[in-house]
């Protein structure tokens, strides 16, 4: 199990021309394992930076990331790749497939990266592609699938093997709104299932409202957290 | 005529698309001016081969044109021979088009030293008439060249010398036929000793004035050839009428009749550097048409817009086409400098000793020297922008066909 | 693997048209230069199988002052119970002693000077080609017949025929003069310009009694012209002839063919480097447009590979797909090439290449007037091999950015 997330001080800075910019800014906090948790905020407030830096993609400038007993700050940055692929399932806003395999390929394709061989492979990313409802679609490709459905595909390919935490950066950008209530009904569900951690960022208030936990953001520091008060 | 206006603007259109993609539009100039320049400098470096072997043809003992018995280029025989006659002669070096002129004896003949034979070409000449014009006329490697039309000394090859053992300043004995073909022979002093670019030159001509050549083969006052040099390899048909009419009994040779695998080779040469710039051409052609297909496609959006807002499917066509043009055009510079900087940078010539008797089987020296041919530059770069821009407008045509609606939805995806 | 090879397929089939034209001018080189290098390599083979086989056999025995020096003096002796000794050497297919002269030939009415040679004509019939090339006539009968055979050309010099006399005028080894008249049996038409024009036989008896090569029995010549099993062997043929045979025998040396002749193979060695700087550039435009297409693809896929490698594919696995897709589209072009090189070989293979009005020229070479080029796998792959080669070389500056790609970074990318 990879247990809690925990971020010590995490401040990200950029650089843009002559400016800085506070990504982050002296962000703490603790995830518990399980949780299904949500980031808000409007772009530019933080909330991709923080799924970055939680998925060890991207590095605080100071600061301590813990994910269970790793620390994603001490990893060198092939082992950081090893550790996303072996602990974390990722759904992005776009461009989630490869697009010359078929739904169950790209959903096999992780699965064969992360060493899991045969027959137990094609068996299991069948029956996630199930569980997101895509039965009957695993041949297509992600071109003839519709915006939802390859996002549903991007869902099944991050559970594929069960990982102790699913990060989704704002996956339901490109979707329309019944589509993406439908999908996040999908992760939460996935979530009771699974008890995998699921942290998923939005700026999309509809989506919002159906967080266990929500996190909101502005200007890279946290300033709600429905768990506790944030001073 | 709507396009036509619209030529500056689609112009413009054509640079920004090129300057756009800087690193595809730099490979592509790149193919385009490494074609052109390696086309440039290797049909440089073949015309100067070319050049060579002729230049070294005629400027050796060939000459321009030669006035010899008819049955002469067949049987070089003595007795295909003419009687010198003064008053031709003069008249002859009178025209405009003589830059030199000189009588010879040309028979076969057999040298002997103390110790080694070997069969020669034997040359009577005047040296006063030879001097910067053939082979006999050049300086002396060792010894002292020909000086009068009576001299009796023999001038001979370096190699030719090393072949027979023997030594600048001794005696040699020339056996040839006479006219009546009876075996003659005479001792000669070998007074000087020359080098030439080619080591069958060396080994197989042999000089001795021409009045001691004459008493050798019994024929005072006769010849068997007078060799002409013009100022160019081209020679026009109405100094062949007037050199005919000066010696209305002979036979009026050019070099080509002399000298036909020369001719031969510069022929295969020509074919073969038009077969090859025309094979450089579509592998570049390829590539280019290639590269226009990916420029069409990263902007599909863009030309579906331009289709949307009415702009006539001509000019999109055009745009394309100018754009391939552009191109075309500025790797064609690139490359012309490309290739003239090569030649350049060669002029000082590529040894090629290593391979230096296999190369005088063919007649090539040890050096070649890059000669560069304004008219092969105008030729590949006429036949690239042509053929280059013919083969751009299906690319083009792709532009203006596809449905603006699909060429917007494809942009997306 | 496997995968990655279904992945590498489609990928480069997902952009048709570019694959196709990059694909087609990868055939087009290919097949051009399969065509010239197959032209190349088998003008070369024919005219190092003319040149040995017309008359000068793969090795030549002889004194090394002769080889160097080429003096009537330097013979050796007992030339048949060497022969019957080398024909035992391993490799060595057939033996034949000669002799070498100079002499002036006179016929009724011309004069020239000729090198000899004296042969013996039935040990020849195995080691040249020249007895079965006569035009007129025929070849020599008896070792000491009192005939001669020549080239075309040294005959139209000498105004002979079938039939007519020539005289022989020269020096023999003892320093007497050396003087024979002989007929002319056969003229023969070997397509060596230079043979034809100076190519003068005789038999080797006569040869030894009018150039005083010594007592009859001694059995002197200058050297043994030989032809090995295969012409790859000669080298080796040559080595243990001058490791094993030369300190038992007298002071013999072997030669190769192409230390007789350099001039053959340096002519080879010299138009082959002149042709590959033809073939290279042609290759460098074609690679350039491979690398063109390869940056192109690289590129549109920026984002996919940055999702790849957050995903947490390694870069290494990333480069090694680029690569196999640089493989699999140079196949998509060479393979195609090959066929359509190996088509236009075998055409010409079989109905022949030739240019007219180059015979004479070919001649030079001792070459036929039409070339059959062959099908070897050497001809069908050099050529594209050295393409496939530098397309890869060239390739990998440009897949070594991958390893430089930041997952986010990729992503964003446009």
């Amino acid at each position: 199990m990879i247990g809690q997330i925990e971020l010590q001080d995490v401040t990200r800075t950029y650089t843009q021309g002559e400016e800085t910019i506070h990504a982050l800014h002296h962000a703490t906090l603790t995830l518990e394992p399980g949780e299904f948790t949500t980031f808000y905020g409007p772009s530019g407030s933080g909330k991709s930076t923080a799924l970055n830096i939680i998925g060890g993609l991207d590095l605080p400038s100071s600061g301590k990331v813990l994910v269970g007993d790793a620390s994603l700050t001490e990893m060198t940055r092939s082992e950081r790749a090893d550790f996303r692929l072996h602990h974390i399932g990722f759904v992005f806003q776009a461009y989630n497939l490869i697009p010359v395999l078929s739904a169950i390929e790209n959903v096999e394709f992780i699965m064969q990266l992360q060493g899991i061989t045969g027959d137990e492979r094609k068996e299991r990313a069948a029956s996630v592609l199930k569980q997101v409802g895509l039965s009957g679609m695993e041949l297509r490709r992600p071109g003839e699938l519709s915006g939802g459905q390859q996002q549903r595909v991007a869902v099944a390919r991050a559970i594929a093997s069960n990982p102790e935490l699913v990060l989704a950066d704002e996956p339901t950008a490109n979707l329309d709104s019944t589509t993406s209530e439908a999908l996040i009904e999908l992760m939460l569900e996935l979530n009771e299932t699974y008890k995998s951690t699921f942290i998923f960022s939005t700026h999309d208030p509809l989506v919002m409202k159906s967080a266990h936990r929500l996190i909101e953001l502005k200007d890279g520091q946290i300033i709600s957290d429905s768990n506790k008060e944030v001073a | 005529m709507g396009v036509l206006a619209a030529l500056p603007l689609l112009s413009r259109l054509a640079f920004r698309n090129i300057l756009r993609n800087r690193k595809r539009s730099f490979l592509t100039l790149l193919a385009v001016s490494v074609g052109i320049g390696s086309s440039i400098l290797l049909a440089a470096l073949a015309r100067g081969m070319g050049e060579q072997i002729t230049r070294d043809a005629i400027y050796g003992m060939t000459g321009h044109i030669q006035v010899r018995h008819a049955s002469f280029t067949d049987d070089p025989s003595i007795e295909h021979r003419f009687v010198s006659d003064e008053e031709s002669f003069e008249s002859l070096m009178q025209h405009p088009l003589v830059e030199h002129a000189a009588q010879r004896i040309r028979v076969p003949a057999v040298i002997m030293s103390e110790r080694e034979s070997r069969g020669i070409t034997l040359f009577g000449i005047s040296p006063q008439s030879e001097k910067d014009f053939s082979l006999a006329g050049i300086n002396p490697n060792r010894g002292r060249a020909l000086q009068d039309s009576s001299d009796n000394g023999l001038f001979i090859g370096e190699k030719l010398l090393e072949k027979l053992k023997t030594k600048l300043g001794r005696r040699v004995v020339l056996t040839t036929q006479d006219k009546d073909n009876n075996i003659s022979d005479r001792g000669f002093r070998i007074v000087g000793v020359f080098d030439a670019e080619l080591d069958s030159t060396e080994l197989s001509y042999v000089f001795t004035s021409l009045q001691s050549a004459q008493t050798l083969t019994h024929t005072p006052r006769e010849i068997s050839e007078i060799s002409i040099l013009t100022p160019s390899l081209d020679i026009p048909n109405s100094f062949i009428t007037f050199t005919q009419k000066l010696y209305p009994n002979q036979r009026i040779t050019t070099w080509k009749d002399i000298e036909p695998l020369i001719v031969t080779l510069v022929t295969i040469q020509n074919g073969f550097l038009l077969f090859w710039f025309l094979i450089v051409i579509i592998a570049i052609g390829l590539g280019l048409m290639n590269s226009l297909f990916m420029s069409i496609y990263e902007r599909a959006r863009e030309l579906g817009l331009m289709q949307a807002l009415g702009m006539k499917p001509g000019a999109i066509v055009l745009q394309t086409v100018l754009e391939s043009f552009y191109l075309l055009l500025i790797g064609s510079l690139l490359g012309i400098a490309l290739g003239v900087w090569g030649v350049h940078l060669l002029a000082n010539g590529i040894d090629i000793s290593a391979f230096a008797e296999g190369a005088s089987i063919a007649g090539i020296s040890t050096m070649i020297y890059p000669a560069l041919f304004v008219a092969d530059i105008a030729m590949l770069t006429v036949m690239l922008l042509v053929l280059g821009v013919l083969g751009s407008f299906y690319p083009a045509w792709h532009s203006s066909h596809e449905h603006s609606l699909t060429l917007i939805h494809r942009g997306m995806t | 693997m496997k995968q990655s090879a279904v992945i590498a397929w489609r990928n480069i089939w997902r952009n048709k048209r570019r694959t196709l034209i990059t694909g087609a001018a990868i055939a087009f080189s290919s097949a051009i230069l399969i065509f010239f290098i197959g032209l190349q390599l088998s003008s070369y083979s024919a005219a190092i199988q003319a040149t040995t086989s017309i008359f000068q056999g793969h090795l030549q025995i002889m004194l090394p002052a002769y080889n160097e020096e080429g003096e009537i003096r330097d013979t050796f002796q007992h030339a048949e119970t060497l022969r019957e000794k080398l024909l035992r050497v391993d490799g060595i297919s057939d033996i034949a002693p000669r002799a070498e002269g100079f002499a002036i030939l006179s016929s009724a009415s011309r004069t020239f000077g000729a090198k000899i040679l004296g042969v013996l004509p039935e040990q020849e019939r195995n080691l040249s080609t020249i007895p079965g090339l006569m035009k007129s006539g025929t070849y020599l009968s008896s070792p000491t017949a009192k005939e001669l055979v020549l080239g075309k050309t040294l005959a139209r010099n000498l105004k002979v025929e079938v039939g007519d006399e020539v005289t022989l005028l020269g020096q023999g080894k003892d320093g007497s003069t050396a003087a024979a008249l002989l007929t002319v049996k056969g003229i023969f038409e070997s397509g060596s310009l230079d043979l034809d024009r100076a190519l003068l036989e005789i038999p080797l008896g006569t040869f030894r009694e009018v150039f005083s090569l010594g007592h009859l029995q001694d059995n002197e010549a200058h050297l043994f012209a030989a032809r090995v099993n295969h012409i790859m062997q000669t080298e080796k043929v040559v080595d243990r002839l001058n490791h094993n045979f030369r300190s038992a025998e007298a002071e013999l040396e072997a030669y190769t063919w192409d230390q007789i002749t350099p001039g053959l193979k340096q002519a080879i060695e010299l138009d082959m480097a002149s042709g590959w700087l033809f073939y290279l550039s042609l290759i460098v435009i074609v690679v350039f447009g491979v690398l063109n297409t390869f940056l192109m693809s690289i590129l549109e896929r920026t984002k996919e590979f940055g999702m790849l490698l957050a995903l947490g594919m390694n870069p290494k696995s990333i480069v090694s797909l680029i690569l196999l897709e640089c493989v699999l589209l140079l196949c998509v072009g060479i393979i195609p090439g090959i066929a359509l090189g190996a088509g236009i070989l075998y055409y010409f293979h079989i109905y022949g290449f030739s240019i007219p009005g180059t015979e004479e020229a070919m001649k030079m070479w001792n070459l036929p007037s039409a070339i059959h080029p062959e099908i070897t796998l050497l001809n069908l792959s050099l050529g594209p091999s050295i393409l496939f080669l530098l397309a890869v070389v060239l390739i990998i500056p440009f897949v070594l950015r991958i390893f430089k790609l930041e997952p986010l970074e990729a992503m964003r990318a446009v």
